[in-house]
């Protein structure tokens, strides 16, 4: 029975994707020449000191399987920081703030219609002494203390904070192999079933966030993603903790992961005095 | 464009010719004016020669009891909002007595050190010579009366007060770490 | 940052919890302060002010009236501590010991010649021209450890300073900036910006010319031939022997030296720098050039 069940949907599986069963073959042809793998040397401007870097695998969208093309070396100071969670957490609520106006709006007893007239006399009537029925202590009076609005939420986080948020949030994320990284963004197919069943393969989690060096990503992938609300491409100048966490996978090609790496390198080893003072609104 | 000159020219004398009469009675009553001010201050007391106008501010009782009573009125008090920037002020009487050290002591002369010298002992002329340290209500109310200006430190070369601005020689208010040994 | 054990350990441990998304990452608890809950604005209470009196009324005595005493601070006779603080030119200090830590952190480059543009570079010390502040003083605390050869332009130096410098086989010139050039080397790069000319260094004013003259001090308009003979003359009363300059390695280096004119190394007056398109325009107007030689 359970045999027959197979062949059944091995079967199934043939008639549907055709072209499933070329790229199974590729991927069994690549990995059955394990020598075949590449594993590059990289040669570091600031070399890790007191940790070994990471070794991640070098994969490729080409199929829906995984197949590993090589081997690719991290800065552990980058992609092996401590993941503290409350900078992660910091960052989020920076975030989330920095850009939040609080249009939120009361009225105060000025605004509030009419109490123009004092209500009744002060003396000689036996009543609390009231001076406006829009006084605060009315109901239907204004509020004392409420929200006025155009409230700005700005605040800038400390410079190390934001690096150190970064670094943490990639360090957490290739621990939790939820951070692979592709060779390029090149997939057969513009159809995004194909995106779908590569995510469902490999066990990626539903969203994901593709992040490149450059502005343009190829043709076929921002056609398949487009329809895809949860699948998101970002360049490399767009990265951030918030978009990180909010996708389950974050999915880097090789030119962004070595450009992250040395951005990031270079504010850890440079003076940082001008980036570190207190911000003004006219350095921008 | 040449015509839009013209016609503000034209507005500008017209202006002028509208605003000279009127213009030239007021200088003279403050030409006059100021004549009979100045004569009003060395006759004390005497009626103004040319009474021109019953409304004048010259005449005005109040204005001239003030202006009997001014005297010159030395201000020590800190001002706390100046009246074009609105920032505090330095008591400048404070900054001529007292002299402020990097780590926050005021040092001042002594008391008298100028008064009776002929009849104090020897002794007391040498103590009368030396500078003194504040204590530490004075020098809280000195911090208080002068802007940070002075409380900035200023390195200048070759300073006198400059053994005594560091505090290093003391275990307990000495800044920087022992040397290692 | 934490050890290394720190870091592995708590990397292996994220391994095994669920994955780290917006919903359950906090901040450490503790870390932020709720404010109690008061009615009104002001927690409804006397707003510090304590209960009734001056405090609440705000009607304090001037400061330093002694209710009709003659006060302190006028009892003191006046003593002219602060005469001319204003024009007196101040030179913050720099200590040997913080010259040579920042050659050990190689946030100083000891094969180049090292002056104030690129000490303000290194990021651990400053100083603002416009509060009359002239340049460097080079201190004379960490003396005895000071141990780098380099070649060193400062603003001020005592002589057991020039000693120790010159002790490693070193160079160091007292040189004159006055306060505009100071702007300039303090931030290059908001200057070229401007896209102005570089201008001519001024001359000293009266009261320092002997300072900057004297080959005693290695003044930078000293004569070069005075300047090695002082040289001679130091290490001969500190008692060391002077490394010869001549058969050094990096003897270019060492002689290197700015013109009196000169505000940076390597550009001279009247040069414009191009940023953006990276390039220096010179000028070739015959006046330009005798107005900048001069």
């Amino acid at each position: 029975m359970t045999s027959f069940l197979i062949n059944a949907f091995k079967r199934l599986h043939l008639s549907i994707v055709p072209n499933r069963i070329i790229s199974s073959g590729y991927a069994t042809a690549v990995t059955t020449s394990a020598d075949a793998i590449s594993v590059t040397q990289k040669e570091w401007k600031f070399p890790p000191v007191y940790t070994k870097p990471r070794e991640v695998w070098i994969e490729s969208l080409a199929t829906v399987e995984e197949i590993k093309l090589g081997l690719f070396e991290l800065h552990p100071l980058v992609y092996a920081a401590v993941p503290r969670i409350d900078i992660i957490h910091r960052n989020v609520v920076w975030q989330k703030k920095y850009r939040w106006v609080s249009w939120a709006q009361t009225k105060t007893r000025a605004e509030v219609r009419g109490g123009g007239r004092k209500p009744w006399p002060q003396k000689g009537l036996g009543r609390a002494r009231h001076g406006s029925i829009r006084s605060p202590l009315w109901r239907g009076g204004g509020i004392a203390h409420g929200p006025r609005s155009g409230k700005t939420h700005f605040f800038m986080l400390p410079f190390h904070l934001r690096i150190h948020g970064l670094t943490s949030t990639l360090s957490a994320k290739l621990a939790q192999d939820d951070l692979h990284i592709v060779k390029d963004l090149e997939i057969p197919s513009d159809e995004p079933e194909y995106l779908i069943d590569l995510i469902e393969n490999r066990n990626w989690g539903p969203s994901v966030l593709i992040v490149d060096d450059t502005d343009i990503a190829p043709r076929n992938i921002t056609v398949a993603t487009e329809t895809l609300p949860h699948v998101n491409i970002m360049p490399v100048y767009g990265l951030n903790v918030y978009s990180m966490l909010k996708h389950d996978t974050l999915l880097l090609t090789l030119s962004a992961a070595e450009k992250i790496e040395e951005r990031i390198l270079h504010h850890l080893h440079s003076i940082t005095n001008e980036q570190q003072a207190e911000f003004k609104l006219n350095q921008i | 464009m040449l015509r839009c000159a013209i016609s503000a020219l034209r507005i500008a004398t017209f202006r002028t010719s509208s605003l000279r009469v009127p213009y030239q009675n007021a200088s003279k009553i403050i030409y006059h004016d100021v004549r009979n001010f100045t004569s009003l201050s060395v006759i004390n007391n005497a009626p103004p020669v040319v009474p021109l106008l019953k409304e004048n501010l010259i005449n005005n009782k109040h204005i001239l009891d003030l202006s009997y009573n001014l005297w010159p009125v030395h201000i020590r008090t800190v001002t706390k909002f100046s009246l074009k920037r609105g920032k505090r002020k330095t008591v400048k009487a404070a900054v001529k007595r007292f002299f402020r050290l990097h780590w926050g002591g005021w040092i001042r002369t002594k008391v008298g050190r100028h008064k009776k010298l002929w009849k104090k002992s020897p002794p007391q002329r040498r103590r009368l010579r030396q500078h003194v340290f504040c204590n530490s209500t004075q020098s809280t109310l000195l911090d208080k009366m002068v802007t940070k200006y002075w409380k900035k430190p200023k390195y200048y070369v070759e300073d006198p007060y400059a053994p005594y601005h560091t505090r290093e020689e003391f275990y307990i208010t000495r800044k920087k770490p022992l040397p290692k040994t | 940052m934490g050890s290394r054990q720190i870091t592995e350990k708590s990397l292996s441990m994220i391994r095994s919890l669920p994955r780290i998304s917006l919903g359950n990452i906090r901040d450490n608890p503790g870390s932020k302060i709720t404010q109690k809950r008061g009615r009104g604005q002001h927690r409804g209470d006397k707003h510090g002010a304590g209960n009734k009196g001056s405090g609440q009324r705000q009607n304090y005595m001037r400061l330093g009236y002694e209710t009709g005493n003659n006060p302190f601070y006028l009892r003191v006779p006046s003593e002219p501590y602060y005469r001319g603080h204003h024009h007196r030119r101040q030179y913050p200090p720099l200590s040997l010991l913080e010259l040579q830590s920042l050659i050990d952190k190689d946030r100083l480059d000891v094969t180049k010649p090292i002056d104030i543009a690129s000490i303000i570079k290194s990021g651990l010390y400053n100083m603002f021209p416009d509060q009359k502040q002239f340049g460097i003083h080079l201190t004379d605390e960490g003396l005895d450890i000071f141990a780098a050869k380099i070649n060193i332009e400062v603003q001020w130096a005592s002589e057991q300073v020039i000693a120790a410098i010159e002790k490693n086989g070193g160079v160091i010139t007292t040189a004159y900036y006055d306060p505009h050039s100071l702007f300039l080397l303090k931030n290059p790069k908001k200057f070229f910006e401007t896209g102005q000319a570089i201008p001519r260094r001024m001359i000293p004013p009266p009261d320092v010319i002997e300072y900057y003259t004297n080959p005693k001090t290695r003044g930078y308009l000293a004569d070069p031939e005075k300047i090695s003979h002082e040289r001679l003359r130091l290490a001969q009363k500190y008692g060391y022997e002077l490394p010869e300059l001549e058969n050094d390695v990096s003897y270019n280096m060492l002689i290197e030296r700015k013109d009196p004119r000169q505000i940076f190394f390597g550009l001279e007056p009247g040069w414009v720098i191009n940023l953006k398109d990276k390039c220096i325009l010179k000028p070739r107007d015959e006046e330009l050039l005798r107005f900048y030689s001069s």
